[in-house]
């Protein structure tokens, strides 16, 4: 059992949100389709686990960021599909600045040489 | 937030979204190439416990704690109604408890915790004895006191305007509401001049149901005892100090003033004040007791003053008593809660399977601990539901315990504050005694599992709740000694208090309430010819050995007068005088009660109005006032007055108001020489009285056919009745006492039992190896006596502490006294061995055979 986590990079405190938004900013999707796309393009990195997704997703959608309907699939099947509200969108932005801030402050911390030598 | 009545479709939504998420993942597996059944199986061991996800996912919709507890109590009945015989056993013994004390607070609730309907009632105190107060200007108060007030009470008759009732009045100094800062809903409260002006102050209840809320009340006229009385004003509903008054008169200023309005039955000199703000009560004392010091500590006899709240005074000895008693009913439901804990302990264990396995299907511990606390919530809310049934049974018979005639008091009832104490206690017995079965039961969940197979009753953690049974059976036994340590205390403290002797006979005597309304008795010469006249007739009835009058039956609920008396020159007594019971009696009256008359001559027909102003006194005041002299012959007078006594009488001492207390000084004058409109026939019979009441009516309806008397009691109701609080709390608390040892018993049986079955499998074995059963046998109860004799140990510590606190409400015993301990502790020690005997029994029987193959 434990073997399947460990090449599993744990996600950060508060950096699921970001990601769901942020795949959201693409294109309505529903959850499959959500973790299928942050591992794709995390190059098989990050793999969301489903006890955090669907939480994260209902809250998401209590808080009003993303909103979800019921769509019929390619496959003649029931899905429900999360899509980026307006007010999801400016969240968006702050927490990805935030990001940003954070990201490069850790950098910073990491790699005080390269600043030496610029 | 909406209430969520479309929960259900939102939790098939979930279900059918998690769905497609399989689907959806098994399809993309099989289009690279897995088999059907393979895709399945790998999606779903990806997306990990379906069942915890739904969970988690729903805690995020925010009205889900509702819903799990709905969930939870629903789960919680259907466990419990699958054992009847648990479910049961723990109602019942939670009822017990939970009902015990939900009687109690009712009490409580009733005598102590009503809110006095003043202004900062904690700074209306007492003063007793008054004579510090007495030296200065009660308007303008000392350092510490605002303003200070004397009242009196008694019961006057109220006529004119409607029949003429008996009501329950005080007279209070002129600035009585002031102490209280009391404004009337109508008129005034007294003027400063007002002192021993014809004027009055109504109830609020008696303006409302008398005078039907007359708008035009104030100026009216009232007659109370035949004097008319101006109503200057109507006191504001639920005040009623003191004593249930329904009428506030102006206090006169000497005491045989107050006679000419209330007859001999009043108190006088109580005295009330009002602190200063921010003073304290200590303050208070120190003051009003330095003041005390200068104004007598030169003649040494100045007295000690207590100053207390008013509430403290008011509750007083009720509040110890009752306090008592709800300390007694927390005990019985502590037991009742260990009990319900070791119920739940071996339960648990028996389900550590079934909780492995909900907990591998995705409950999590803490989801698991509040199931175990909605089942034994449950079963308390169950309890709670009983034990007011039971505490509703016993309060209607617990009257006594609430005096009757104190202010500001209720009736006992089931009010909304019972109510929700007894739902609150449930609540809280529930959580503490489910909250340790549901830790253990939920240790180590997966460490079960990895066991396997395992042995039966639950291999995990058996020693910690082995530990933790055992130490619940100790605080059962310890709760328990304590419990009937106090009881048995009471029960002594009853018995002697019973065998006091109270200084009268109380065989074959009886008694009745005469009281001499309206005007035609308002002259003093129409009432001793009325008195003469029934005692002659009374006196000539067959079997009937003594009859006699007098204005206040010992043990009856008659106010007396207590009055300061001085002794002619020298006057040896403290400045304020001697107290002494006021009482006006007929010739004979000694001889009807059995009270020896041990020096001089009783009342006679020459002792009438207008002759030598004669006394009977009783032997502490004969030595109080004249010590080492003959008081026979000697004088006295009421403090104040100039009016003299002289003693022609010694009669022995009687306990007059309680067989508890002891006896007070009195003073008995001949009723011609007095005004007594209100008086008590006594009648000495030959045998048991029970057929004198018709008889004795009639005689006095052949003289006045108007005249009502009443109240016919024997001196033995009385006396039963005098002794009814000590007798209630005695019963409650050995009631609460072979509760706590029933419940102990219950207890300790299930420890041992449950011990017994656990190590069954260990007893086989030593068996099989050669143990006698007696071995056995003794195995176990040395198990139980070990628990026994730590339980005891610290149930003795506990009883040192704790029955101090008793020694104000018990008569003749000390509170550590050696044999009720002794006594409680082979008591308790013996019937908890009788429990484990039996369970003992079973284990030597165990077969080894069968034993060994149980596992």
């Amino acid at each position: 059992m434990k073997s399947r986590y460990q090449n599993r990079i744990e996600l950060l405190q508060g950096t699921l949100d970001l990601l769901i938004l942020q795949t959201l900013q693409w294109g309505a999707q529903h959850g499959y389709g959500i973790t299928q796309a942050i591992r794709a393009r995390s190059g098989e990195a990050l793999r969301v686990d489903t006890g955090s997704l669907y939480p994260a997703l209902h809250r998401l959608e209590r808080q009003k960021w993303i909103a979800a309907a019921w769509k019929v699939s390619e496959n003649k099947q029931r899905v429900r599909v999360y899509r980026l509200t307006a007010a999801g969108k400016k969240q968006l932005l702050s927490e990805r600045s935030r990001w940003e801030q954070l990201s490069e402050a850790i950098a910073g911390i990491l790699n005080p040489a390269k600043e030496n030598e610029a | 937030m909406r209430f969520p009545f479309w929960r259900r479709s939102r939790q098939e939504e979930l279900a059918e979204e998690i769905e497609s998420h399989l689907q959806m993942a098994a399809r993309e597996r099989e289009e690279r190439g897995e088999n059907p059944r393979q895709a399945e199986q790998s999606a779903r061991r990806e997306f990990g416990n379906a069942g915890l996800v739904r969970e988690v996912t729903r805690d995020q919709w925010g009205w889900r704690w509702l819903e799990t507890l709905l969930q939870d109590l629903r789960f919680a009945l259907r466990m419990l109604r699958k054992s009847p015989g648990f479910t049961t056993v723990a109602v019942l013994t939670l009822a017990l408890g939970i009902g015990a004390n939900t009687a109690i607070f009712s009490m409580v609730d009733a005598a102590l915790l009503r809110p006095l309907p003043f202004k900062d009632p904690d700074r209306v105190v007492t003063v007793w004895p008054s004579a510090p107060l007495a030296q200065f200007n009660e308007a303008n108060g000392t350092g510490t006191l605002e303003s200070a007030a004397q009242y009196g009470q008694g019961d006057l008759n109220l006529s004119g305007e409607g029949a003429a009732q008996r009501i329950p009045a005080a007279a209070v100094s002129v600035n009585f509401f002031r102490v209280f800062a009391l404004n009337p809903v109508r008129g005034r409260t007294f003027l400063p001049s007002e002192g021993h002006a014809p004027v009055a102050l109504l109830s609020y209840s008696l303006w409302r149901t008398r005078y039907h809320a007359d708008p035009d009340i104030l100026g009216k006229a009232v007659y109370l005892n035949g004097k008319a009385f101006t109503v200057i004003g109507v006191v504001p509903e639920k005040f009623d100090f003191p004593a249930k008054s329904q009428v506030w008169l102006s206090l006169p200023s000497k005491p045989g003033e107050i006679m000419q309005v209330f007859g001999g039955n009043a108190f006088a000199s109580f005295e009330v004040a009002r602190l200063r703000a921010h003073v304290t009560l200590e303050q208070a004392r120190l003051e009003l007791n330095a003041i005390a010091q200068r104004e007598y500590g030169s003649s040494g006899t100045a007295p000690i003053v207590a100053v207390n709240t008013l509430r403290r005074s008011l509750s007083g000895s009720t509040r110890g008593a009752l306090l008592m008693l709800f300390g007694a009913g927390v005990f019985v439901l502590l037991i009742a809660c260990a009990d319900l804990a070791n119920l739940l302990l071996a339960r648990g264990a028996g389900r550590s399977r079934e909780i492995a396995i909900r907990n591998a299907l995705g409950a999590s511990r803490s989801r698991l601990v509040r199931q175990f606390l909605s089942e034994s919530v449950v079963l308390s809310l169950m309890g709670g539901g009983i034990g007011l049934l039971l505490a509703w049974w016993t309060i209607r018979s617990a009257g006594a315990l609430v005096p009757a005639r104190t202010a500001f008091t209720m009736h006992i009832s089931m009010n909304d504050r019972v109510l929700a104490f007894t739902f609150g206690i449930a609540v809280l017995t529930g959580i503490l005694a489910g909250l340790i079965p549901a830790l253990q039961s939920t240790l180590d969940l997966s460490e079960f599992l990895k066991e396997g197979s395992g042995s039966s009753q639950g291999g995990f953690s058996l020693r910690s709740r082995h530990r933790m049974r055992s130490l619940l059976g100790i605080s059962e036994i310890a709760l328990a000694l304590v419990l009937l340590i106090g009881a048995t205390l009471f029960l002594r403290s009853l018995n002697r208090l019973l065998d006091v002797n109270p200084g009268f006979q109380t065989d074959n005597i009886l008694t009745a309430r005469v009281s001499l309304l309206g005007p035609k008795y308002e002259n003093e010469a129409h009432q001793t010819a009325f008195f003469r006249q029934v005692l002659a007739r009374v006196r000539a009835l067959p079997g009937v050995r003594a009859a006699a009058f007098v204005n206040a039956v010992p043990l009856g609920a008659t106010v007396v007068a207590v009055f300061p008396v001085k002794v002619e020159n020298p006057p040896r007594q403290s400045p304020g005088g001697l107290d002494a019971l006021y009482m006006t009696a007929s010739s004979d009256y000694f001889r009807a009660m059995g009270i020896p008359l041990l020096a001089g001559r009783d009342f006679t027909a020459g002792d009438a109005a207008g002759t030598t102003r004669v006394a009977i006194i009783s032997r502490s005041l004969a030595q109080a006032g004249w010590p080492g002299e003959n008081a026979l012959g000697q004088h006295f007078a009421f403090a104040g007055e100039k009016q003299e006594r002289q003693v022609v009488g010694i009669v022995g001492d009687v306990r007059h108001f309680g067989l508890s207390d002891t006896a007070m000084p009195e003073m008995y004058f001949p009723l011609a020489q007095e005004h007594a409109d209100d008086a008590y026939l006594i009648i000495h019979a030959n045998r048991d009285p029970i057929a004198l009441p018709s008889t004795v009516r009639d005689v006095v309806h052949g003289i006045d056919p108007d005249e009502p008397i009443a109240s016919f009691e024997t001196m033995d109701q009385l006396l039963s009745r005098s002794v009814a609080a000590p007798r209630l709390r005695t019963f409650l608390l050995t009631a609460f006492g072979a509760l706590a040892l029933l419940l102990a018993l219950v207890g300790l049986y299930g420890v041992v039992s449950y011990t017994v079955a656990q190590r069954t499998h260990e007893i086989g074995v030593r068996m099989a190896l050669g143990a006698e059963r007696r071995t056995i046998l003794l195995m176990v109860v040395s198990y139980a006596l070990r628990l026994t004799i730590a339980g005891l140990a610290v149930g003795l510590v506990g009883a040192y502490f704790l029955t101090r606190t008793l020694s104000s409400v018990l008569y003749g015993i000390r509170p550590l006294d050696p044999v009720t301990f002794v006594l409680a502790s082979i008591g308790l020690a013996l019937v908890v061995l009788l429990a484990s005997y039996i369970p003992a029994r079973r284990a030597m029987r165990v077969d080894p055979i069968v034993a060994l193959r149980y596992e």
